[in-house]
């Protein structure tokens, strides 16, 4: 039963305002159009009568559902809006088309009736065990004085931050500009890991740009290889209007509803055991070299020799890059990379991956060569990071995958590129280093060793995000609510003396930013209330570099404010220059010329000043089709890096379409895909005994930490606990149906000491097809039941790059006991792979 | 398309049932309203108003034209109100979700979807008994039910997508949609941004009837608006 049953939607007159923007959500970044009009009027169902413009009943992709509609304050005055897919949209969601993520995006918007409630509306201090309101002037005062406290009796290693990497330029320069650029700390890292630094350093050392394809890519490729990820649940609108139909070889543990419809139109899914990618990837390229089948045009003119790799100035592409002939040599030097040797590895059949390789790299029948593309995400980064992104890099060199149309090598990408440095990363200051080299700090062992006396967590759940999670939490719960004294009283001098005594006291001091509570804010000391999408004018790329305009549609609530609005206000009380910005065009006209690389778009800043215009104005005239004067083709965005084209500017369509890369040499390169290295990590990190896999990621319905999806009606009635998708043998093992609490453990977690501890997650059971036995998956970051729990947390294990393999955790099952959705029609329990036709 | 929609004239169950209906709501005579104040109060209302909240009242094929006169399908003719037999015929606009007649117990046959519109012309639905119980199931095991079938993501047909083996409509032709059947029409993958409308239905006798909707078909701002109400074949 769902309380979501809404009987009608409110039609725009035809004098509604309409504005333009992009989805919050997944890195396709849609276009959405905003209508708002004044509560109390309506429009009429003919084309002439409403906003929409079509005559009612609405005909394919033009209606407007309830959940695309809400009632929210703008310029104090109570309006409704409707956030719509753009029906007229040529780029991206073409046609209208959408994710549940982005159709209900609305109900994102915060209206006091909805459960959008819960946002934080005023600071808050935790005094006497309970968030009480203060002023945002107390706030800030707090902040910087206890923040002045630790700098100057410790050093900025006890300061840090833990902010996300991508929420509009804007907010992420502000920020970065403050802690880096004025304070100066390395104790720094992004959302998603411990760590600042390359999310995917096997192919950057390969040269190639891990965004530097274009959309049309994905239609242009004869094939596709498509590797950890399920694109139809997590980049909706690429995969259905621009991947869908390119023919796949699709590599993934689990059999979800991408690999189905891979199989359905002729592809191959590649159904690998969890972990084991660098072998089935160097078996494919090992078997593409044995046929004559690589791109030899390709390697001869555009890769690196020995010389030109000796000459590098990166120690990791001088230690790890090779030649063609260095890389043919290694894949042919190991039996486990033979077609029989990689599927006793992979359990992919040999058969398979030789088919495989015809698929991908065979030549057509006339002999010219396909255009093959390569496409990869968190399931195969996030497992054993540097050795899974050297062989798909490489094997993406091979067949000559970059830079062409229809040929580029890729992430699909977690999320929009929203990242600007307004100050750059102190490398030199980390008490880390490899082999010699310097590398980032790993800002979570830190704290869990008890270095860190001030943590400004930001836009994130850091608790569930990071790995071993339990002892994160433990230890904040330590070193915040045990160490030191609590606060009694609100007055800002006894909260000052106080937190800075607990500091001098050996506990941690933390300050949560964010717009709902979560598992973090347990143990905040200082609540900062922040506006998201929608509630402040800001800029950001969706993954194909299309940069675009996020207006203004609603008012932030209470006395929440956009997030460099706090920076800046902080950085101004602690005696900082250069942050009075007036607005965000004015942080995003400054931040142009650090906007390098494929995030430039300084050009657009030049050219706005020669025009004597703001630079947002300039780049709405690229966002908004009613700015263009109604072109929906100078309403596309623009791509990163925009370029000087005459009087004007243009977009790049894909990075390295002049066949030069990102090496001091300007050749793309082969690295070592060392398998050895991941066979020695997975003998400690993987099961043993009557453990399963426990693999995580996204579902199609819910987003990152779910702080929008579970204010959403719509989203709880789907997902209203975190779910485990197990096959039928397992679930027959521990006695378990679908609808069941289990209770998934492990008494083998390896912290972020490298200690095994133990912790557990209770989540309800899904039996499915989709998931072998010997392996189960959850999502990876649900509140109250989150699978990093069972993650291990040791990046001494990849020590190149410091980052966790989040996606092979390890864990038991138990049954407890049916939950209250088992045969209670709440939850469904269908297949979700279901690809029609074959499926009956 | 017209043709293979089965459609049935209200039976003297059918109104006597109403009849009991409307008694047990309080809104006839016998229920202590006044039967002549009670037509006065709908024949106030405008055709725009409020239908959604009305709906489920029960008391039969309450309709109004553009011109906001109401007519009404009762078992007792009156000088009041028109009366309209079948109980559509003739009105352009809906203010209640009227009661049709779908199919009859006999017709269903496990796993195969029976189609009809509801309850405007092209608003199209199928019947269905699942073979499992089911949200809102009606029957001896609790798994007749009915949805609209058009896809509430963009508004393509479900038609035809009915999987028997796992009671979900579709995949969506379009965009590969599921919405599952035992669940209210629950989205079990996909990227509708509403549940599938599911018909509320009644059973008399060997009846069954289609009698309002639980949520938006899509491509409406309101059930009963924007459309011609499907007729009752005489």
């Amino acid at each position: 039963m769902t309380t979501d049953v809404q009987q009608s939607v409110p039609i725009p007159p035809p004098d509604a305002q309409v504005a333009y923007t992009a989805c919050e959500f997944c890195p396709v970044a849609c276009r959405y159009r905003v209508i708002r009009w004044p509560v109390g009027r309506e429009g009429g169902p003919a084309a002439a009568d409403n906003a929409l413009g079509v005559d009612l009943p609405a005909g394919i992709g033009q209606w407007v559902s309830p959940n695309m509609h809400n009632v929210v304050t703008f310029d104090g005055r109570l309006v409704n809006v409707i956030v719509q897919p753009d029906p007229n949209t040529d780029v991206g969601n073409v046609g209208g088309d959408h994710s549940v993520r982005g159709g209900v995006l609305a109900r994102k918007l915060y209206n006091p009736g909805t459960p959008t409630a819960e946002r934080f509306t005023t600071p808050l201090l935790r005094v006497r065990d309970q968030l009480v309101p203060i002023s945002w002037d107390a706030a800030v005062e707090i902040f910087a004085r206890v923040s002045e406290h630790v700098l100057d009796t410790y050093d900025e290693l006890a300061w840090g931050v833990k902010v996300y990497s991508y929420q509009y330029f804007e907010n992420t320069y502000a920020i970065s500009k403050l802690a880096r650029g004025m304070i100066g700390t390395p104790n720094w890292a992004p959302h998603h890991g411990p760590a600042e630094g390359d999310d995917t350093p096997g192919l950057s050392d390969c040269g190639i740009d891990a965004f530097s394809s274009a959309y049309a890519d994905d239609k242009e490729a004869d094939v596709m290889l498509l590797v950890g990820t399920d694109p139809y649940e997590t980049r909706t609108a690429r995969y259905t209007q621009w991947m869908q139909s390119t023919p796949t070889v699709d590599v993934n543990p689990r059999k979800g509803f991408t690999s189905r419809l891979v199989e359905k139109m002729g592809g191959l899914h590649l159904q690998l055991w969890p972990g084991t990618d660098t072998a089935l990837l160097n078996a494919i390229a090992r078997e593409i070299i044995d046929k004559g089948w690589e791109d030899t045009e390709f390697i001869d003119s555009y890769t690196a020799s020995r010389a030109e790799l000796d000459a590098e100035g990166g120690w990791r592409r001088k230690m790890f890059g090779l030649t063609f002939d260095e890389y043919r040599t290694y894949l042919f030097s190991k039996p486990e990379f033979t077609p029989e040797g990689a599927a006793a590895i992979t359990r992919v059949p040999a058969d398979k991956i030789r088919a495989a390789a015809e698929m991908l790299a065979a030549p057509n029948s006339d002999g010219t060569r396909k255009k093959t593309s390569v496409r990869f995400e968190k399931g195969l980064y996030w497992s054993h990071n540097y050795e899974n992104t050297a062989a798909i890099g490489s094997l993406g060199v091979l067949l000559g995958a970059a830079g062409r149309p229809g040929q580029s090598t890729s992430r699909l990408g977690g999320h929009q590129r929203g990242g600007l440095s307004g100050g750059s990363y102190p490398k030199d200051k980390s008490p880390h280093d490899y082999l010699g080299n310097k590398i980032e700090m790993d800002t979570d062992r830190w704290f869990v060793e008890g270095n860190t006396r001030f943590m400004w967590v930001i836009g994130t759940n850091w608790v569930g995000a990071m790995a071993a999670t339990e002892r994160l939490r433990e230890r904040l719960e330590e070193l915040t609510r045990r160490t030191g004294p609590q606060l009694t009283s609100s007055n800002t001098q006894d909260a000052i003396s106080a937190l800075t005594s607990r500091v001098d006291a050996g506990g941690t001091v933390l300050v949560h930013q964010e717009l709902y509570p979560n598992a973090t804010t347990e143990y905040a000391d200082l609540v900062l209330p922040a506006a998201g999408w929608g509630e402040e004018t800001t800029a950001r790329m969706s993954a194909e570099r299309r940069l675009y305009l996020y207006e203004k549609v609603a008012d932030p609530p209470g006395e929440a404010m956009p997030d460099w609005k706090i920076a800046a206000t902080i950085a101004q009380r602690m005696g900082f220059d250069g942050f009075d910005w007036p607005d965000t065009n004015a942080i995003f006209e400054e931040g142009g010329p650090a906007s390098g690389g494929r995030k430039a778009y300084n050009e657009l800043v030049i050219l706005a000043q020669e025009r004597g215009i703001r630079a947002h104005d300039l780049l709405k005239s690229y966002s908004d089709v009613t700015a263009a004067e109604g072109s929906y083709a100078e309403a596309s965005g623009i791509q990163c890096p925009i370029q000087r084209d005459g009087d004007t500017i243009k977009g790049t369509e894909r990075l390295h379409a002049d066949l030069t890369f990102k090496s001091d040499s300007g050749k793309a390169n082969f690295t070592l895909p060392d398998w050895d290295a991941v066979a020695s990590r997975m003998d400690i990190i993987g099961p043993s005994g009557d453990e399963v896999y426990v693999l995580n990621g996204r579902v199609n319905e819910l987003w990152n930490n779910v702080g929008d999806q579970l204010r959403m009606v719509y989203h709880i009635d789907r997902w209203p606990a975190n779910f485990l998708e197990i096959s039928d043998e397992d679930a027959a093992r521990a006695g378990v149906e679908s609808g069941d609490w289990v209770r998934l453990w492990s008494d083998r977690v390896i912290d972020q000491l490298g200690e095994e501890m133990s912790a557990e997650i209770t989540v309800v059971a899904y039996v499915t097809d989709a998931v072998p036995p010997g392996v189960v998956y959850t999502y990876f970051n649900y509140p109250g039941q989150p699978a990093n729990n069972l993650t291990s947390a040791d990046t001494t294990l990849q020590p190149l790059n410091l980052r966790y393999n989040f996606k092979v955790g390890r864990g038991k099952l138990e049954r407890i006991g049916p939950s209250e959705f088992k045969d209670a029609f709440l939850m469904s329990f269908a297949p979700r792979n279901l690809v029609g036709g074959t499926d009956a | 398309m017209s043709d293979e929609v089965p459609r049935g004239a209200p039976t003297p169950e059918q109104r006597a049932h109403e009849f009991a209906e409307a008694a047990a709501t309080g809104t006839s005579e016998q229920g202590g309203i006044d039967r002549r104040s009670f037509i006065g109060f709908v024949t106030g209302l405008t055709g725009g108003l409020a239908a959604g909240g009305l709906a489920g009242i029960g008391i039969g094929h309450w309709l109004a034209d553009q011109e906001d006169d109401v007519v009404i399908a009762t078992p007792q003719p009156s000088d009041d109100v028109a009366i309209v037999t079948p109980p559509t015929e003739g009105a352009d606009t809906l203010i209640f979700y009227p009661r049709v007649k779908v199919a009859d117990l006999a017709d269903l046959e496990e796993g195969t979807p029976i189609p009809f519109e509801y309850p405007l012309v092209g608003q199209r639905a199928q019947l269905v008994k699942l073979g499992k119980p089911a949200q809102y199931g009606l029957g001896a095991d609790a798994d007749i039910v009915a949805f609209s079938t058009i896809c509430t993501h963009m508004g393509w047909p479900l038609d035809g997508t009915f999987d028997p083996a796992t009671c979900v409509f579709g995949p969506c032709p379009g965009h590969f949609t599921t919405f599952d059947a035992a669940v209210g029409g629950q989205v079990t993958l996909g990227q509708a941004t509403q549940r599938l409308p599911q018909i509320v239905l009644a059973i008399e006798g060997d009846a069954i009837y289609a009698e309002g909707v639980l949520g938006l078909i899509y491509g409406y701002r309101q059930n009963l608006l924007d459309g011609t109400p499907v007729e009752v074949q005489t």
